[in-house]
């Protein structure tokens, strides 16, 4: 699999080995690479939502109170007043909308796309104290308000700039991979020096027992082997090698003569 | 030659280790800056809405010395914000008026200093804190200042709080990368080495018909081409003086008819680490896998959401376990490789069937499928190493399946996990599938081909069981051992520990961190314990230690209470089962010989794995009504003991098969 | 939660019914002073969700009055009955155990507002549904939530009360005054005035009960949701104010418009609202009046008067002034 590709064995065995292992480690380390970036964005993403999720608490606080001395969202002129001050303050955000238990729009500022489904969110909510959604250009959060009673009776929804924030996570991914690239390359050239240091020793045995082997043929009796790492059995067998190979040579060569 | 292969492992441990290391903190210098930023951010936001509550107070006409319950706003403030570490309310001239308790502040006086001096509206450094301050502004002039503080080191903290799947992604890149390493490592040296070896062996003995394969690896296997060379040269002399009426030189043997037949050992790691894959592959769905199921919730079935989305895992493990035994006879008579290659390819097609499945009735089938293929990969496996590590090293070579095993499984429980965050389900679908082709593909074109061992039998019939069970010591090892193993493991792992920890108020991903314990007590323990079993006399003595290892394992939540009881029990029943499943395997294979061999090898595995698969079956249901009926001390401590009965049942039975025959009296 | 799923079904219901029904449902309003907040924000409710007809009849103060309403309600049998106060709706229902269906309406849903204790009015025996063709909203605020307000102005060690002994809300007040005055470590004093029964008080009976209250060193003065104090409030709050000690009122008016620093009320128009929810259940979802609980309001307005607080001294805490209506 990995072998049929590779070309036939001019190629030195520290390249053989180095680069399958060095590719091994750089596909760990892009793993590791992917995973905290993956968290990276999370955390950026979640810091955005607790920001906006701030605002929207005290938009909502706004409209309950006024809830509380009877008056709707659409007669609040303290919510008007606040919702203003946090389309002006409040960085990157690009509308706050408060809705009714029907989704009717009761009262906007900044402009929020039609048909954004957020009924559908409110209705869904089940026991969860605040929605998160988006739409093309920006990303949203929901939060509910009840009147006096503990009905809830619509919600009030934040959309905060989404090109951004998505541009800032794209940004980091560049540089992680530019970071990867560098340590790739790097373990790169420390596994071939590793890779080659440790099979040098190895290396020169090969050598010697090609050396050996080079013609077995030729009747010339081979010098003596050192191989301490490819182990005695070896050494053993490279010699017997030879000398069967010349044993069968001799007795082919002594057939005619009996023959006769 | 054992010591190159150990360095080469170290050595891509360590650059393992250190480019983690590198790419980790380099990364988290740059996250600092983003990041700290927009914590940063969500500061000023909390202090503007402050500002808001004091200017409305101060609107009203309250005097700024006398705002009442300042402090109770400000910690009830600090309480809602985690990341708020104080706040202060200083007046015009920079003195403290109002703020949280500063107690656990470090250095206050630098505080209270520097309070005194911050006059503009930002963030300062302020010691070991980021001090954002705002002015509180009343009819036109500053009347004082409010200051918000928060840890410097955020992204620190940040880090802490993924920490654990960091650690979670190294231990899963350390196991894939030496997964990889230690096959690149056989496919250099040791298998070639072994090759080398057996071929010496018959030259020795005159032997010339056989040449070494082919070598893709520049390892030891660069011998191969003179030797080949040479024994070529000499068939083809040989030939040629046969071809002119001469007898060939006696006491040789020679490849007379140009057959070049290769010889081949075969290496255990060319089917560890397809298996590997394989597991690695269909586990990637295993942690999102109920959440899959939840989207083909059919209420027409009638039946309640949580036994729906239970059905297909159910009856995955149930047609995995009946698989087996049939797989098993199958493979002996077709031949392991065309079994784990078919295997691997079944399940391949199940994983890309179930990417595409549109309802539940489809999710069902091509689970089963996946399960069928599943069961003939691992019991094609499990046979496969049986029969080629001699039998001094079996029980390791089990361990090491084990430990192959759970590697997989974990490590592809993790990754599938992050991936199915960003492909989506489908998607890690097809990869499982793609993943499961590639070990097909592996195993086709590297294993080595049958060679008449293969049984003439006519599939799984009544009669194995029968002959199986009769058996005196298969019946013991699996009814007093294995079985009793996998009740522990099912009943207390993986069903009464999940719920104990929820009762104690833990979230999923504690409970999944304490379960991944015992894969790691496998995949690191068992090996070395293997080692050990192998080279001391009497398997059955690890079996024995293990089981009441497991028994002692299971009674630590009595002592120590809480998470790290449970913990520590997992850890203790993960190094039980290390020590004592791969003997118990081994076990049979020493003491049922004859039985095997009317049998089946692969037949005998698929049998035993499918009867210990009861174990896991009743494991749960026997839990379940000991927790009913005794809550969950009890019912561990239950289980131990029953560990410890049939422990000890196990080793009396088995010293009694082999007591010595009563002396015979002299006449 | 459940709440808003029962509100998107009544939604629903209500949508399929007006269709369904071309005749609009017939309520009818016996009233004891006109039409009060309460009463429009229950009209207005209905009326945007429900075809309804209102017909308004107004005893005026003038007790007598009710028996010819509800005459009139056996007669033209409405869909619904809406009653304002304890003593309308007592002579509209009868008390438990003094029922008569000769003088009460047995057999038309009734739904009661602003009545401060139906238990102690003998309408119920607790907050809980009925059992009988009665269900309601009391516009009562928690006598707890109120003192829990008062304390975080200024800690009460002695809290006294001003109370006209022949009114029930003053009677009730005092009454969970002393049940709660062990919880919230607070001696109470009781200023009875020496008036009449059926009499208003007259401004000598409030200066004498004042100074008894002022002679005891009240941190706190309680003035309860009594219509003959509230109409002397600017009395009692003067001399409360120059003795320095500062006035909690259960009720709004006394806070706007005559000085008393702070109160926790309800606000009528709120309690209107709630009363619709609950004609909604009766008319849409068909649910017998007897199955609806008796309920409170669950938020209720903390109104403060800052004028009154710079002049004492005595301000609401940071946290409160979030969502405290500042006068």
């Amino acid at each position: 699999m990995l072998g049929l590709k590779l070309p036939r064995p001019n190629v030195p065995l520290w390249v053989r080995l180095g680069v399958p292992i060095s590719m091994i480690i750089a596909l760990a380390i892009a793993l590791i690479s992917f995973l905290n970036h993956s968290n990276y964005e999370k955390t950026y993403r979640q810091l955005n939502v607790s920001r906006i999720t701030v605002v929207a608490r005290d938009l909502r606080q706004a409209i309950e109170v006024g809830l509380n001395v009877g008056l709707a969202p659409t007669n609040n002129t303290q919510l008007d007043k606040a919702l203003a001050a946090a389309k002006d303050h409040t960085e990157g955000l690009r509308f706050a909308v408060v809705i009714d238990a029907q989704g009717k729009r009761l009262v906007e500022v900044g402009g929020a796309a039609p048909n954004q489904g957020w009924l559908k969110r409110l209705e869904g909510i089940g026991e969860e104290s605040s929605w998160l959604g988006e739409d093309a250009d920006t990303y949203q959060v929901g939060l509910p308000y009840r009147n006096s009673f503990g009905i809830t009776v619509g919600a009030v929804i934040l959309g905060y700039d989404k090109a951004a924030i998505d541009r800032a996570t794209a940004g980091t991914r560049l540089t992680l991979f530019a970071n990867w690239l560098a340590a790739a390359v790097l373990l790169t050239v420390l596994t071939l020096l590793g890779v080659w240091w440790i099979t040098r020793p190895l290396e020169s045995e090969l050598a010697q027992a090609e050396g050996a082997l080079a013609d077995p043929l030729s009747g010339a009796s081979i010098p003596p082997l050192q191989l301490p790492l490819l182990g005695p059995q070896i050494e053993r067998g490279i010699s017997d090698f030879v000398r069967q190979s010349h044993a069968v040579q001799a007795a082919m060569a002594e057939v005619p003569k009996r023959s006769q | 030659m054992k010591r190159l292969p150990r360095q080469l492992i170290l050595l891509t441990a360590m650059l393992l280790a250190v480019a983690a290391v590198f790419v980790s903190v380099r990364g988290a210098q740059h996250f600092e800056e983003s990041l700290t930023a927009q914590a940063l951010a969500v500061e000023r936001t909390i202090a503007r809405s402050m500002i808001d509550v004091i200017q409305k107070a101060l609107l009203h006409d309250i005097p700024f010395d006398g705002l009442v319950g300042a402090e109770g706003y400000l910690e009830a403030v600090k309480r809602d914000n985690p990341g708020i570490e104080y706040i202060v309310v200083s007046d015009a001239d920079g003195r403290v008026r109002y703020s949280t308790d500063l107690g656990k502040v470090a250095d206050p006086d630098l505080l209270q200093r520097s309070i005194a001096q911050l006059k503009a509206e930002g963030t300062a450094r302020v010691g070991k804190y980021f001090d954002t301050s705002t002015p509180i502004v009343h009819k036109g002039s500053t009347v004082g200042r409010l200051h918000l503080g928060e840890r410097a080191n955020i992204v620190e903290q940040l880090l802490r709080d993924i920490a654990f799947d960091i650690v979670t992604v190294l231990v899963v890149a350390t196991l894939v990368a030496f997964e990889l390493v230690r096959l690149l490592l056989a496919a250099s040296f040791s298998t070639p080495l072994r090759a080398l070896q057996d071929f010496f062996a018959r030259i020795a003995a005159g032997d010339f018909r056989l040449s070494l394969g082919r070598d893709f690896f520049g390892g030891i296997g660069r011998l191969n081409r003179p030797l080949n060379a040479a024994v070529a040269e000499i068939n083809s002399r040989v030939r040629s003086l046969t071809m002119s009426g001469r007898p060939p030189p006696a006491g040789f043997a020679f490849d007379t008819r140009d057959e070049r037949e290769t010889l081949r050992v075969n290496s255990v790691e060319n089917i560890r680490w397809p298996f590997f894959l394989l597991i690695f592959s269909e586990s990637l769905s295993l942690s999102f896998f109920p959440i899959f199921v939840g989207q083909f919730y059919d209420p027409s079935f009638g039946l309640p959401r949580h036994v729906m989305i239970g059905l297909p895992i159910a009856l995955f493990m149930l047609i995995w376990a009946v698989a087996m035994p049939v797989a098993g006879a199958w493979c002996d008579r077709i031949g392991y490789r065309r079994a784990f290659g078919t295997g691997a390819a079944i399940t391949t097609i199940g994983l890309i069937l179930t990417a595409y499945a549109g309802s539940m009735l489809e999710l069902l089938l091509w689970r089963s499928l996946t399960a069928v293929g599943y069961g003939i990969v691992y019991v094609t496996t499990q046979t496969y190493i049986t029969l080629n590590m001699p039998t001094s090293e079996r029980t390791r070579g089990m361990a090491l399946f084990m430990a192959s095993f759970f590697a997989g499984s974990l490590s592809g429980a993790a990754i599938g996990g992050i991936l199915v965050d960003r492909l989506g389900f489908s998607m890690t679908f097809l990869l499982s599938g793609v993943l499961s082709a590639t070990a097909a593909l592996y195993v086709l074109r590297f294993l080595r081909r049958e060679d008449g061992k293969l049984m003439q039998k006519r599939g799984l019939g009544v009669a194995d069981f029968k002959l199986l069970l009769r058996n005196k010591q298969f019946a013991v090892i699996t009814f007093l051992s294995a079985v009793p193993a996998k009740v522990a493991l099912a009943g207390f792992l993986y069903y009464s520990v999940p719920l104990y920890l929820k009762g104690l108020g833990h979230n999923q991903s504690i409970t999944g961190r304490v379960m991944m314990a015992y894969g790691l007590a496998i995949i690191l323990v068992g090996p070395l314990v293997a080692r050990l079993a192998d080279r001391m006399q009497g398997r059955w003595r690890f079996v024995m230690v293990g089981g009441y290892i497991g028994a002692i394992a299971m009674a630590i939540p009595l002592f120590v209470g809480d998470t790290l009881g449970a913990a520590l029990a997992v850890v203790g029943l993960g190094i039980a089962h290390a020590v004592s499943v791969s003997p118990q395997f081994t076990l049979i294979g020493d003491r049922c010989t004859d039985a095997i061999e009317k049998v089946g090898q692969a037949t005998t595995v698929g049998i035993f794995r499918l009867v210990e698969r009861v174990g896991n079956i009743t494991g749960p249901i026997l839990l379940g009504a000991m927790i009913a009926l005794m809550d969950f001390m009890g019912a561990f401590v239950t289980l131990a003991l029953f560990t410890f009965v049939s422990t000890t049942a196990f080793t009396l039975l088995l010293l009694w098969f082999d007591r010595k025959p009563a002396e015979l009296k002299p006449a | 939660m459940h709440r808003l799923l029962l509100a998107i079904i009544l939604a629903v219901a209500s949508a399929s019914t007006a269709l369904a029904q071309t005749k609009p449902f017939k309520v009818m309003l016996v009233l004891f002073r006109g039409e009060t907040a309460a009463e429009l924000g229950f009209m207005e409710q209905l009326k945007a969700r429900v075809p309804v007809e209102f017909v308004i009849r107004n005893v005026d103060g003038d007790r007598a009055k009710v028996k010819e309403f509800v005459n009139e309600a056996k007669r033209d049998r409405p869909d619904l009955i809406y009653t304002f106060g304890t003593t309308v709706t007592l002579d509209t229902v009868g008390a438990i155990g003094a029922v008569d269906p000769s003088l009460h309406i047995v057999d038309i849903p009734v739904i009661f507002n602003i009545v401060a204790d139906p238990i102690g009015a003998q309408l119920a025996t607790g907050f809980t549904a009925t059992g009988r063709n009665l269900t309601g909203v009391s516009h009562l605020v928690p006598m707890a939530d109120q003192l829990r307000a008062m304390q975080r102005f200024k800690q009460v060690q002695r809290l006294g009360v001003i109370y006209n002994p022949y009114e029930a809300n003053s009677v009730l007040a005092v009454k969970q005054l002393k049940e709660h005055a062990e919880q919230f470590r607070f001696v109470l004093t009781e200023a009875t005035l020496a008036t009449a029964p059926g009499q208003k008080p007259s401004p000598q009976d409030i200066t004498d009960a004042m100074q008894r209250l002022i002679a005891a060193r009240s941190d706190f003065i309680y003035l309860p949701s009594d219509s003959s104090l509230i109409e002397r409030a600017a009395t009692i709050v003067g001399l409360a104010t120059v003795a320095r000690i500062p006035v909690i009122s259960a009720t709004e008016g006394p806070i706007r418009e005559d000085g008393a620093l702070m109160g926790l009320v309800s606000n009528y128009s709120n309690a209107g609202a709630f009363a619709s929810y609950k004609a909604e259940q009766i008319l849409v979802g068909k649910q017998p009046a007897g199955r609806i609980p008796i309920e409170t309001l669950q938020r209720f307005a903390l109104v403060v008067n800052m004028t009154t607080a710079i002049q004492l001294g005595v301000y609401p805490p940071l946290d409160l002034i979030k969502i405290a209506e500042l006068l």
